[in-house]
């Protein structure tokens, strides 16, 4: 990865790592999302906000592949991602977490950050099967990647339990752990301060900021949570049925009229 | 941490476990009469079953009612490549290609369904098989219902202690083959895909895992293990027929999997011991309903034992170790 945090301000056309461009989605004549376009620069954080059934986990799943918009084009890093499927996400460097926890329940912290490392490792099916070298060299990478997310995320105490014994803070912390031991270039944060506390949002909000700066890291971020949106985007686009609404700076998009009639309903 | 002691003391009874198992197989023999060794025979049979229906269902969520389907597969090929002509170890590995190809293939459908519905489909597998096996056409080589004579391979001039003893320790090879791939697969990076997979398998997929390409990798290593043993167990009773192969069948690997244990390795061993000796025992109790027995006897274990006997002899080790 190239970008450093000067890149951050300057939006070059070509530089955008994610760009959607008149991206529709509709459920049975339902519309979802409507002609939506935005850009990100690499290392950039953009929180996406709206009001609940606005689209935005609908445009989520366009990025990770598990919808398939019905118009409109997405391309990340010079991939046309409507070509590929959801598991070669991970691969090319879009990695998420899940609105609802989606964690893997009857393996271990450990062995859900190792799952999430899936894609840093090459051996296959055979290799493993036969234990050829490529297959304890992909072993020990993962094991590594892992350990190094446990660290990260200071989930050592707790690495061998399973994750039916932990509370739901440790377990969204878990999850963004395994999202990033598969190396992203983007990270997909779908409600991160969902069901937190006070104190816990403001130490999500420490960590997402340790780990951006670690690996200049673009995010995009769902959240209602509007205080950690604001003070955590460099940029925040607002959708209200589908349409983006606004789009531009924290402080911009938060005094917005359109913004504040749509999200907050008070006509301004 | 009062723990700490437990996992050295589990690893060495680990240690010494296998140790024992070890010595035994290779010993066994010279130690027991022909008619135990034949029970044993049968036993490694089961295990190796269960091993391949332990990383289907027990780590990789796919349920089968159907691998004794397979186990006829592995028989009737078994059949077919030595009327061929095709040499004793050639055609124990046809079988083993045959059998991956077949479940592998049939893995591809079953992607489309989960749980139940394929439960199901194997279910369908296993009730039309021997049905299948008696087709008119197919009577040269498969001998129709009457069932068809099979050969015990021959022991090499070399071994010396017969061709009933050299059987049981080819079983006994490829019942390890079986564990250690079972191992090799668990413990890499496909191990930990398999059972995301059964987890969650649209998490799997962001994780990067190629969710179908495990799936029905998985149910060709286990139908492979099915085949094998379903070859195995014909060749030590020197015979076999449709009925050999009954839905009734691909229920007891159920039993045994469940049984034993859900999602362990030793599961399968010790739901093969119990799939083989408990039946045995069952007559002694009552010999108007060793059925009823059995049936009572499994109600109890999974009632008090829901993981199984490897579950519960988990447990019991860790207590030991605690005090």
């Amino acid at each position: 990865m190239s970008s450093g945090e000067g890149g951050i301000a300057d939006k070059v056309n070509n530089a955008a790592l994610l760009r959607i461009s008149n991206l529709e989605v509709s459920f049975g004549g339902i519309v979802a999302v409507d002609n939506l376009s935005f850009e990100m620069a690499p290392g950039e954080v953009c929180g996406l906000i709206g009001a609940n059934g606005a689209g935005k986990t609908t445009i989520f799943n366009c990025i990770s592949r598990i919808y398939t918009p019905s118009g409109g084009s997405i391309t990340f890093d010079g991939n046309n991602i409507l070509d590929l499927k959801a598991r070669d996400m991970a691969g090319i460097g879009i990695g998420r977490t899940f609105q609802n926890l989606v964690l893997f329940p009857s393996l271990s912290v450990r062995e859900n950050i190792e799952a999430g490392a899936h894609s840093v490792g090459k051996s296959g099916f055979f290799a493993d099967l036969l234990r050829l070298p490529i297959a304890s060299a992909t072993r020990r990478d993962i094991q590594e990647r892992a350990q190094e997310m446990i660290e990260l995320l200071g989930l050592s105490p707790i690495a061998e339990e399973p994750i039916g014994s932990l509370t739901f803070a440790t377990r969204k912390r878990v999850e963004l752990a395994r999202a990033l031991a598969s190396d992203p270039k983007l990270l997909l944060l779908d409600e991160p301060a969902g069901g937190l506390s006070h104190g816990e949002v403001d130490e999500l909000m420490e960590r997402v900021r340790e780990v951006r700066d670690r690996f200049s890291l673009a995010m995009l971020i769902v959240e209602h949570h509007l205080n950690f949106v604001m003070r955590i985007s460099d940029r925040v686009v607002a959708v209200n049925f589908g349409r983006k609404i606004a789009d531009g700076k924290p402080s911009e998009v938060s005094v917005n009229p359109a913004v504040l009639e749509a999200y907050l309903g008070t006509a301004a | 941490m009062t723990g700490t002691r437990s996992p050295q003391i589990s690893s060495v009874l680990k240690k010494v476990l296998i140790l024992c198992v070890g010595g035994f197989l290779v010993a066994a023999p010279f130690l027991v009469e022909s008619f135990a060794l034949f029970e044993l025979t049968t036993v490694l049979c089961y295990v190796t079953v269960l091993i391949g229906m332990n990383l289907l269902t027990g780590y990789g969520g796919q349920v089968s009612l159907g691998h004794g389907a397979f186990a006829a597969l592995g028989a009737y090929s078994y059949i077919v490549l030595i009327t061929l002509g095709v040499p004793f170890w050639p055609a124990l590995i046809g079988i083993g290609v045959i059998c991956f190809i077949a479940g592998f293939a049939f893995g591809f459908p079953a992607l489309r369904l989960s749980g139940h519905h394929l439960a199901l489909a194997t279910f369908a597998l296993a009730v039309a098989t021997p049905q299948f096996i008696k087709i008119k056409a197919f009577e040269p080589w498969t001998g129709g219902s009457n069932g068809s004579f099979i050969p015990l391979p021959e022991a090499p001039a070399w071994f010396a202690y017969g061709d009933e003893a050299w059987f049981y320790y080819i079983c006994v090879g490829f019942t390890l083959l079986s564990l250690i791939v079972a191992v090799n697969i668990l413990r890499g990076r496909s191990g930990t895909a398999i059972r995301a997979i059964k987890d969650n398998p649209t998490a799997a997929a962001a994780m990067g895992i190629d969710v179908a390409r495990y799936k029905t990798l998985v149910f060709g290593v286990s139908t492979t293990m099915a085949g094998l043993a379903g070859a195995g167990m014909s060749i030590q009773t020197q015979y076999v027929s449709p009925e050999s192969f009954t839905l009734v069948l691909s229920i007891i690997f159920l039993v045994g999997l469940v049984v034993g244990g859900i999602g362990s390795l030793w599961g399968a061993v010790l739901g093969a011991l119990f799939l083989q000796y408990v039946p045995y025992y069952t007559e002694q109790v009552s010999e108007v309903a060793p059925a009823a027995v059995f049936g009572a006897l499994l109600l109890l274990t999974i009632f008090f034992m829901p993981r199984g006997l490897a579950g519960a002899a988990a447990s019991a080790t860790r207590r030991l170790g605690r005090k």
